[in-house]
């Protein structure tokens, strides 16, 4: 009785805290609004006297220290950032995973994680739109918050590493460090090995029990790393640093593609990222070069020419001064003859001539480079690239498909470089990676422009299947992507009109095209476009696209409102356009809690289960069948090669019929003489993933293993809240009395959910 | 001190910690985060200094996938040369830094006195 008064006086006061500090948020947030006071003013007065005292003479350049109130000023410059902080990390305790229904995370959020994200988003719209002089360290600050209150969620709540692939990938880097070599044959992944040599040196010198203390802090890492590449990226199509501030916010509260889990291609986006910002910042063409064009025609009866493009030394405005005049050259005849006599072909030829000259045109160079730095800089690229090509068979190709398509359009001036990256591709797959593209290349030729299976697996498939929680979250997400896209839609259409403008000639920048400049993140979301024809990997390729184009739309996205012409509304009053890139943020964060965190409750993984895979391992004697009741298990994450796995798939009926279907199934392959031992483990995201992804009732899970006890053959030998495990019994033993297998067998029987610890004794 | 200097004296000192956390075989708590942070920071930081980028936002986008790259691409060779060990990797990792580092301050210097002169 006291414990429980004790408990109410201290506990209950501390679990207010979050609510009272909402409470103050919210009334500062209401009072500065009505007042129009904004709290970041006091901050960036603050800021501001720095600026003031210091001599006009002493400004500040590269390589200068910093004062060391910079720090100071910054954190009273974003207020809202460490309130945010601190409210979210009061919050964080709230959660209580294991109440988690099928819309996810959200669902055992509380209020005050959501006003935290909402009090985040309004001081980073205030400090980006409220403001003459944007402040990128204020707008670091908050990024990096949001990064970390985002990212870094799951880990913070959650038990144990979360997905049940992390486990599997770990098992790839256990391997490695227990044989000290790879086997090509027993896994696609160690055609690849980058990724888990990596993750093993870090391990092994890290002085890390195991991967998976890495693995969990692997998205939050990786987002951090993405950070600087996206933020390079922007600035050489930009000047204008609320675009690039904002085009990082859109990408963090957009990405929810989950590629960013502890798994090559996660870091093989990061590469990505950084290869496609050095081409952009170094390599682009310099406007001195002239840019010749030539007819589809010629390039397409010479396509492997070197010298093809020089073959009509003509530019976009010789072209339309000609043609202005009406003066045939080499053939080429005006746009308004070719209508006008009906010449379709010649008129296509001519329409792809001109978006190429119109694509082809010169950017400024965002950095003069050295000769010696340029050298320096592709060898970086090449070490880079060396990098992705070891650790992931799918990043190269998007690489390689971005970096020709600038260079086809004179946006990256090494033109071998694609050459040398294709070189190095097959280099790879056709001799280190050979076991296993010897074994699939067939099948992949002929998924080839599948792009029924490249859209169905991912997309459509998941819309109508599955809980209607699991659906509506299918359908946020598509939801999410299209509000993006179009958006970023929006975005590039107003710069092109905007950019026309200045290109004509009405407006004081008429010397620089703003949509030049656009032109080669264009190319970037189009061209990985093309790997979604070429290979939709089971219907994962569209996920992949989806990632990819995200910086770039994100750009987009951002310009939408900073590109409208100066006599609109949110160009003439500030507070519009807070409040409507507020609205955006909000809404799309909203989105993104939905669309990234709605599978969780499939994907977390409880101690219970964890410990459970533990034992498993210290009971199963190596070459055993272990068998799983659905998808989902935490395993695989030592032993790779020691262990058969298969999973059930019991089907998507009642259990009835599951029972007569599939136990004589189970039982004949556990029988097999080649197994000293079988297995068959059920967990709590097992069922999850069920009844989530395709609709099957729990029940049908626990009507299969109460056959399989029913039936002798099996018996329990470890059961905890979440997670039971069922062992074969060999004929000459099915007589025995299950009390009496502890002799060969140990029981761990704690609270069995199905059996009512019936088997304990 | 010039940020450059600096910088090579910050390499040299994590390099040293690193060296010697992984090498005593302790486990203290901040073993990981010292070792993580150079084989993440130091092998890139030291080749990007070489190329004289004077933007910090450059280098900081730079240095962890060169320190990345550089990492795997050594551990990778032992593995593939049949002599894998994550100890002689972090060796070699340590005396390509150190070497690295040294390397630049000494062409530093040098250049710096052919100036004055």
């Amino acid at each position: 009785m006291t414990s429980r008064i004790t408990t109410s006086i201290i506990i209950r006061p501390f679990r207010l805290i979050p609510y009272l500090f909402g409470f103050v948020l919210l009334t500062l947030i209401s009072i500065l609004f009505i007042t129009r006071v904004h709290a970041l003013a006091v901050g960036q007065a603050l800021l501001d006297i720095g600026a003031r005292t210091r001599k006009p003479t002493q400004s500040r350049t590269v390589g200068t220290p910093r004062s060391w109130l910079e720090p100071i000023r910054v954190a009273l410059g974003a207020p809202f950032a460490i309130c945010a902080l601190a409210l979210w990390g009061f919050s964080l305790h709230l959660v209580h995973v294991r109440q988690m229904t099928d819309l996810g995370l959200v669902s055992v959020l509380p209020i005050s994680c959501f006003i935290a994200l909402a009090a985040l988003t309004v001081g980073f719209c205030m400090a980006l739109c409220a403001f003459e002089r944007v402040r990128p360290l204020v707008l670091l600050l908050y990024v990096l918050a949001l990064i970390f209150m985002l990212y870094a969620m799951p880990t913070l709540v959650e038990e144990a590493p979360r997905f049940q692939v992390t486990y599997w990938l770990a098992g790839h880097t256990e391997y490695i460090l227990r044989n000290g070599s790879v086997d090509p044959f027993l896994d696609a992944y160690f055609n690849w090995p980058g990724f888990f040599v990596l993750t093993g040196l870090l391990t092994k010198m890290g002085g890390l029990q195991s991967v998976l203390q890495l693995a969990s802090w692997a998205s939050f890492v990786y987002n951090l790393l993405y950070l600087a590449p996206m933020y390079l990226i922007f600035t050489t199509a930009t000047r204008d640093r609320r675009i690039v501030w904002l085009g990082l916010w859109f990408f963090y509260i957009t990405d929810w593609v989950w590629q960013d889990y502890f798994a090559p291609q996660g870091l093989n986006f990061f590469l990505y990222l950084v290869i496609i910002a050095i081409i952009l910042k170094w390599f682009n063409t310099t406007p001195t070069k002239r840019v010749n064009t030539v007819p589809l025609r010629v390039m397409l009866k010479r396509p492997f020419s070197l010298r093809w493009r020089n073959v009509l030394a003509i530019n976009d405005k010789q072209m339309q001064r000609l043609m202005a005049r009406g003066t045939k050259v080499k053939g080429i005849r005006p746009l308004e003859t070719l209508k006008q006599r009906g010449d379709f072909r010649r008129l296509v030829q001519r329409l792809a001539h001109r978006v190429y000259t119109w694509a082809a045109l010169s950017d400024a160079p965002t950095t003069p480079e050295q000769r010696r730095q340029r050298i320096a800089l592709l060898v970086i690229i090449i070490a880079l690239f060396a990098l992705s090509v070891f650790s992931h068979p799918l990043t190269p190709m998007f690489l390689l498909l971005s970096v020709t398509a600038l260079t086809f359009f004179r946006r990256s001036s090494p033109r071998w470089l694609p050459i040398l990256m294709a070189l190095m591709i097959v280099g790879w797959d056709f001799t280190v990676a050979a076991p296993y593209i010897g074994g699939h290349l067939r099948a992949d030729i002929a998924q080839i422009g599948n792009l029924r299976l490249a859209t169905s697996s991912n997309v459509t498939d998941r819309l109508s299947a599955g809980s209607p929680e699991h659906q509506f979250i299918a359908q946020a997400r598509v939801v999410e992507t299209a509000a993006i896209w179009g958006l970023a839609f929006l975005g590039a259409v107003l710069r092109w009109r905007r950019g026309a403008v200045q290109h004509s000639g009405n407006s004081p920048q008429a010397t620089e095209s703003q949509f030049s400049h656009d032109v080669p993140l264009t190319l970037l979301v189009v061209a990985p476009a093309v790997m979604v024809v070429l290979q939709p990997y089971g219907g994962e390729m569209a996920m992949r696209f989806v990632l990819f184009s995200l910086p770039i739309l994100s750009y987009f996205a951002a310009t939408f409102f900073f590109t409208l012409a100066p006599g609109n509304l949110l160009s003439r009053f500030k507070g519009a356009r807070v409040a409507v890139v507020l609205l955006t943020c909000l809404v799309l964060l909203g989105g993104f809690l939905f669309a990234r965190y709605g599978n969780e409750r499939a994907d977390y993984v409880t101690y219970n289960e964890s410990q459970a895979v533990a034992y498993l391992y210290s009971i199963a004697p190596p070459h055993s069948l272990l068998l799983q009741g659905w998808t989902g298990t935490p395993w695989r994450y030592k032993d790779l090669e020691k262990y058969d796995y298969f999973p059930l798939y019991p089907g998507y009926g009642d259990a009835a019929a599951l029972r007569a279907r599939f136990i004589g199934g189970i039982v004949n392959r556990a029988s097999s003489s080649k197994y000293p031992a079988a297995y068959v483990i059920f967990t709590r995201s097992q069922m999850a993933q069920a009844q989530m992804f395709y609709g099957v009732p729990p029940s049908a899970l626990r009507g299969v293993e109460q056959a399989l006890l029913q039936s002798g053959k099996f018996v329990l030998v470890y059961s905890n809240a979440d997670t039971d495990i069922l062992v074969y019994v060999r004929p000459q033993h099915a007589n025995t009395p299950a009390s009496n297998q502890s002799s060969t067998v140990p029981i761990h029987i704690r609270q069995s959910r199905y059996t009512g610890g019936e088997l304990s004794s | 001190m010039k940020s450059t200097s600096l910088w090579s004296l910050m390499i040299v000192l994590f390099a040293i910690a690193a060296g010697l956390f992984a090498f005593a075989d302790t486990d203290a708590q901040v073993r990981p985060a010292v070792v993580l942070g150079f084989l993440l920071i130091c092998p890139g930081m030291m080749l990007v200094r070489f190329i004289r980028l004077r933007e910090s936002v450059l280098e900081w986008a730079l240095a962890p996938a060169l320190s990345l790259a550089v990492d795997a691409i050594v551990a990778g060779i032992l593995l593939y040369a049949g002599r894998w060990s994550p100890t002689s990797a972090f060796v070699i990792l340590l005396g390509l830094t150190v070497v690295g580092v040294l390397a630049h301050e000494t062409f530093g210097f040098l250049t710096c006195r052919r100036k004055v002169q």
